[in-house]
């Protein structure tokens, strides 16, 4: 009989079985009971079934918890990679466009000593490292020179350190040419200076210089380039 | 067929299956419903700890249910969890502090014995009368309520044979059969509970 209680409980019986074992259950007392105890026994185990269930409802939705906190996490990682890849490849575009402007625009200052048939011995020596691209060698003779010499190359040694890669001593080199009253090479001092801040990204400072060059009648050297550099930058 | 039914069927075949099946379903139960419980249960000003509590509740019953056809598939699965979980909230957590909340459900969906039977005061006693017949008869037990064969549960329990597993099932069944008929208590509160008292 216990077979048919089971059957009766989980569900598997047909109706008309079931139909039948509920009318013998009612009709006999002593069957009644027996069901009754079998039902309760039934009930205690399904709540054994219940509480294996829940530990597993629990450890799943802990495990979708955690999951997608790390889902999350990766969200947040591919969110921030892509945002630092962004930044970096803005950051390289600014780097690159500040840079390669400069590169378009710079040329070496020529020379003007040497050309003009002014072949003062120790000056020639560096003047021909300068022209032969020795920028290196150029900026140790000229900062050998005689202290007469030294004001006026100081352009050719901002040049050298421009090329050697050592931008903030060019820079300081043309800063230093600009406050200077008696630079005889205004224009040139501020195109270079101009080119130097490019080349180091300063772009708001470039474009000052470049205004300076744009709205000084007095200069002509490279005013050109300077309006359309001013231009595209902005 | 409604289409709630459709997708209703898969998961109840899932989770009528077992395994691995069951486990997937049970995920995706929850992964569907349980920004929408804890709203409910926020709303009725429960904190996130029985918002939490009640939707695990309320997955177990729905799942209990469903493995035990209780669940008559009249409605979408997540209808049914809200309902449940409604229950849930209102008659085994939020009764505990305003009881007039009680008054509010009445509906055709109602929650499992074992359900009431935990959150009874009766538990105690539950508890004891379980512990009394030891692990490896609540094991094997829970393994026949869940549909094993004799053969399976030989295998999970490491039995020697078919038959050991089913004369060592018989024995735990004859003594919580015992345990219980002695406890009138018990006895008593899970008959009010099948009476819905």
């Amino acid at each position: 009989m216990e077979n048919k209680f089971e059957q009766f409980l989980r569900k598997t019986l047909s109706k008309e079985e079931s139909q039948k074992l509920l009318e013998d259950i009612e009709n006999d007392p002593i069957l009644k009971k027996e069901f009754e105890e079998y039902r309760d026994t039934w009930d205690m185990i399904k709540v054994l079934e219940r509480r294996k269930l829940k530990e597993k409802v629990s450890k799943i939705a802990k495990n979708n918890a955690t999951s997608q906190i790390k889902n999350n996490r990766w969200l947040w990682y591919s969110a921030a990679s892509v945002l630092i890849m962004v930044l970096s490849y803005w950051a390289f575009q600014q780097n690159v466009s500040g840079e390669q402007m400069a590169q378009t625009y710079f040329k070496p200052y020529p020379d003007k000593y040497t050309s003009m048939g002014q072949n003062v011995n120790p000056l020639s020596k560096a003047m021909s490292a300068y022209n032969k691209e020795n920028y290196q060698e150029a900026e140790e003779l000229f900062s050998q020179l005689p202290k007469e010499f030294l004001n006026d190359v100081e352009l050719y040694r901002g040049i050298c350190w421009y090329q050697i890669g050592e931008k903030e001593k060019a820079k300081a080199i043309f800063r230093k040419l600009n406050q200077d009253s008696i630079n005889a090479y205004i224009g040139p001092t501020l195109w270079y200076l101009s080119i130097t801040h490019l080349a180091l990204n300063e772009k708001d400072s470039a474009i000052t210089i470049l205004r300076q060059i744009k709205d000084d009648p007095m200069i002509t050297f490279h005013k050109e380039d300077a309006i359309e550099i001013i231009e595209k930058l902005q | 067929m409604c289409n709630y039914k459709d997708s209703n069927n898969i998961i109840i075949d899932h989770l009528k299956k077992g395994g691995l099946l069951e486990s997937n379903a049970i995920a995706t139960l929850i992964k569907q419903n349980e920004i929408k419980i804890i709203v409910l249960v926020r709303k009725y000003n429960g904190s996130m700890a029985e918002a939490q509590d009640v939707f695990i509740e309320g997955i177990t019953e729905v799942v209990f249910n469903i493995k035990n056809n209780r669940f008559r598939n009249d409605s979408p699965l997540s209808t049914y969890l809200y309902k449940i979980c409604r229950l849930i909230w209102f008659q085994k957590f939020r009764s505990k502090k305003v009881s007039h909340f009680n008054q509010e459900i009445s509906d055709k969906d109602t929650l499992s014995i074992q359900l009431n039977l935990e959150y009874s005061n009766q538990k105690e006693v539950l508890n004891s009368v379980l512990s009394q017949i030891g692990e490896n008869c609540k094991r094997v037990l829970t393994f026949w309520s869940e549909g094993f064969s004799m053969k399976e549960i030989q295998k999970k329990m490491e039995y020697a044979s078919a038959q050991v597993a089913m004369n060592k099932k018989n024995k735990c069944l004859t003594t919580l059969r015992e345990l219980i008929k002695n406890n009138t208590e018990l006895k008593q509160t899970m008959e009010e509970l099948r009476d819905g008292k």
